[in-house]
């Protein structure tokens, strides 16, 4: 045999040691290379022990997913610029359309992936802001901002690790921690010494939280406050706990604040809170513009006819009912607001303002909350709301 | 306590403020049924969080575990291995990503980011571990003739050529067998051998030269 075999008999010594050989005995196979294969085979046994103790850590695995989830989510909102150009288009339309859309789509994919403090990210935000204001719909609106919300969290979460500190603004359901701490979103929250903790501040309740970002991945909180929707549109359903305004369903309880006699038809203004599972809960309902109360539907009458009757349409019946004529007379800012808000991010005052989500409303939470009763979060666990739909069965 | 309304307990998976009649997609889609490897990179490259999480979390330790044999206690292993999704999703996007063998893709990716790692830290690596500094991550329990073993060991490990250090990341970090670390870094079975045999010829001879020293 020639030095040509060995690495094929090197190959089948590595075999007979992983079957459980000791180096002796594989040697003995081969007593003509011995002297060649010994150095071999006790190299590969440290190359083997190279490989030990090399098991992933979960916490890094963790951020690694997160990165890469958010990164996907991404990508996949960007396709959202995507249009289909197969269609017979002429090459000079194309290059204009491509050379405009190269320049949009490029710095927002390019900063689609931006993470607080770098140098996209404001540019990140801006183009959610944009895309929150083009969605006219109110439900779409609110499962939107719902995702941007997860998204800062995965970006706190893609960014925990990095050994400087970093300025971070995330929202996400309270969590009480076995050892007696917080978390928001899953991310530990350190409260300095001192920091008001309010009553309202109760497990599953979605807060907005600033702050900075330490190694570890817990965010030393600088401002805290409830996380609040503010929408209006017309009441499509009105049931014992749960209402349906402008197509957006929420819970009302014994704590939610209704100002006015609020009827199916009428324009209102929601403020709620959000709580774990995607939920609404109203915190106070304004009655904004009633509906003649000749034309309105009865009370919790089916929400289908209710919102064919009284949702704004594009392509009007030609013949006006007195209560398609007092949608007629409404301030100009009222038309079409139901389907297509002009609201923005910032807050809007009054009940012209369709939708919002307020991290700093003009009605603060905490001017709301001490309005009514400082044990909040207690009263607002358990009581039904019977009440207030009996006084609007009378 | 948690919030109630209604005398409803609201608990994750209550959905009720969407339109009436108009119910939202789930937030997450369960799969029940097991999917093969290709209709998983299917979903995956539709971006779905459910298919990319079966992935990440399937591949994950299989690429640290390489990553790691080939940098050694480095804390750049996380990131680096982070960066070979993160380019998973970069590929998939582009739609020039894996068609088939998922785990060759993301083995050849970490791959090329180990080695351009170790090409920007080659010099500086050397040097110091000619200093027999000991790595930062080594743990309590390993002996100090155990820990100085390893460090030698490393560093010879590390003047390998980058295929050499492939083929033993491939055979010994991650055991795979001979087919299938030709086929992870396409090459024949018996250029596998040939460089495996060269690889741990040089390893050793690297260590004789050290231990002279």
């Amino acid at each position: 045999m020639s030095r040509d075999v060995l690495p094929s008999v090197l190959e089948e010594c590595l075999e007979h040691l992983r079957n459980g050989e000791s180096l002796e005995q594989v040697l003995e196979r081969y007593p003509q290379f011995q002297a060649e294969l010994r150095p071999l085979l006790e190299a590969a046994r440290y190359a083997r022990d190279l490989g030990l103790s090399a098991s992933a850590p979960r916490g890094a695995m963790a951020r690694s997913r997160a990165r890469m989830l958010a990164a996907a989510a991404q990508r996949r909102r960007s396709s959202f610029f995507h249009f289909p150009l197969h269609a017979r288009v002429s090459p000079a339309i194309l290059i204009a359309v491509g050379l405009i859309l190269a320049g949009l789509v490029g710095t927002s994919i390019a900063s689609a992936q931006a993470l607080p403090g770098d140098p996209l990210y404001g540019l990140k935000l801006a183009t959610e802001r944009t895309r929150l204001q083009l969605t006219s719909n109110t439900a779409a609106r609110i499962e939107l901002l719902e995702s941007y919300d997860r998204e800062r969290a995965e970006e706190v979460e893609a960014l925990s690790g990095h050994r400087r500190s970093i300025q971070v603004t995330f929202a996400g359901p309270l969590e009480l921690t076995p050892a007696g701490g917080w978390t928001a979103a899953g991310i530990p929250l350190i409260l300095p010494p001192g920091f008001p903790v309010k009553s309202e501040y109760q497990p599953g309740v979605y807060v907005l939280v600033s702050g900075s970002l330490q190694s570890d991945g817990s965010v030393l909180v600088e401002e805290m406050e409830l996380r609040q929707i503010q929408f209006s549109g017309r009441v499509q359903s009105i049931g014992p706990d749960r209402w349906v305004v402008a197509g957006v369903a929420f819970l009302i309880n014994s704590d939610t604040q209704i100002t006015g006699a609020a009827q199916v038809g009428d324009l209102v203004t929601v403020t709620a809170l959000r709580l774990a599972g995607d939920v609404l809960l109203a915190r106070s309902l304004t009655v904004s513009q009633a509906v003649m109360p000749s034309a309105s539907p009865a009370l919790q009458q089916p929400s289908a006819t209710a919102g064919e009757a009284i949702e704004p349409s594009e392509t009007p019946h030609p013949s006006s009912t007195p209560e398609q004529q007092v949608e007629k007379t409404r301030s100009p800012t009222q038309e079409g607001e139901d389907d297509h808000p002009t609201g923005t991010l910032q807050e809007t005052e009054g009940a012209h303002s369709d939708f919002s989500a307020t991290p700093s409303p003009s009605r603060t939470p905490e001017e709301d909350h001490e309005e009514r009763t400082p044990t909040q979060g207690a009263t607002l666990g358990t009581t039904p709301t019977a009440t207030k739909t009996a006084e609007h069965d009378d | 306590m948690v919030y109630r309304a209604g005398g409803h307990c609201l608990g994750v998976g209550d959905k009720v403020y969407l339109a009436e009649g108009k119910a939202l997609k789930p937030r997450s889609t369960f799969y029940h049924r097991m999917d093969s490897p290709e209709q998983t990179l299917a979903r995956a490259r539709q971006k779905d969080p459910n298919a990319l999480t079966a992935i990440h979390d399937r591949y994950y330790p299989v690429v640290y575990r390489y990553v790691r044999y080939r940098m050694g206690d480095d804390p750049v292993c996380e990131d680096i291995t982070a960066e070979v999704f993160l380019r998973l999703i970069k590929a998939l996007h582009r739609n020039i990503g894996p068609e088939r063998d998922l785990r060759a893709w993301l083995l050849g990716t970490a791959s090329h980011l180990v080695n351009d790692h170790l090409r920007a830290k080659y010099r500086q690596r050397l040097s110091h571990l000619d200093g027999h500094e000991p790595d930062a991550g080594l743990s309590p329990e390993d002996s100090v003739e155990r820990a100085w073993q390893r460090q030698e060991v490393r560093s010879a490990f590390l003047a390998l050529t980058v295929d050499q250090q492939h083929v033993l990341a491939l055979r010994f970090a991650e055991e795979y067998s001979l087919e299938e670390t030709a086929h992870i870094m396409g090459k024949t079975i018996g250029a596998v051998k040939t460089l495996q045999f060269r690889a741990l010829a040089a390893l050793r001879r690297l260590l004789e030269e050290k231990s002279k020293q």
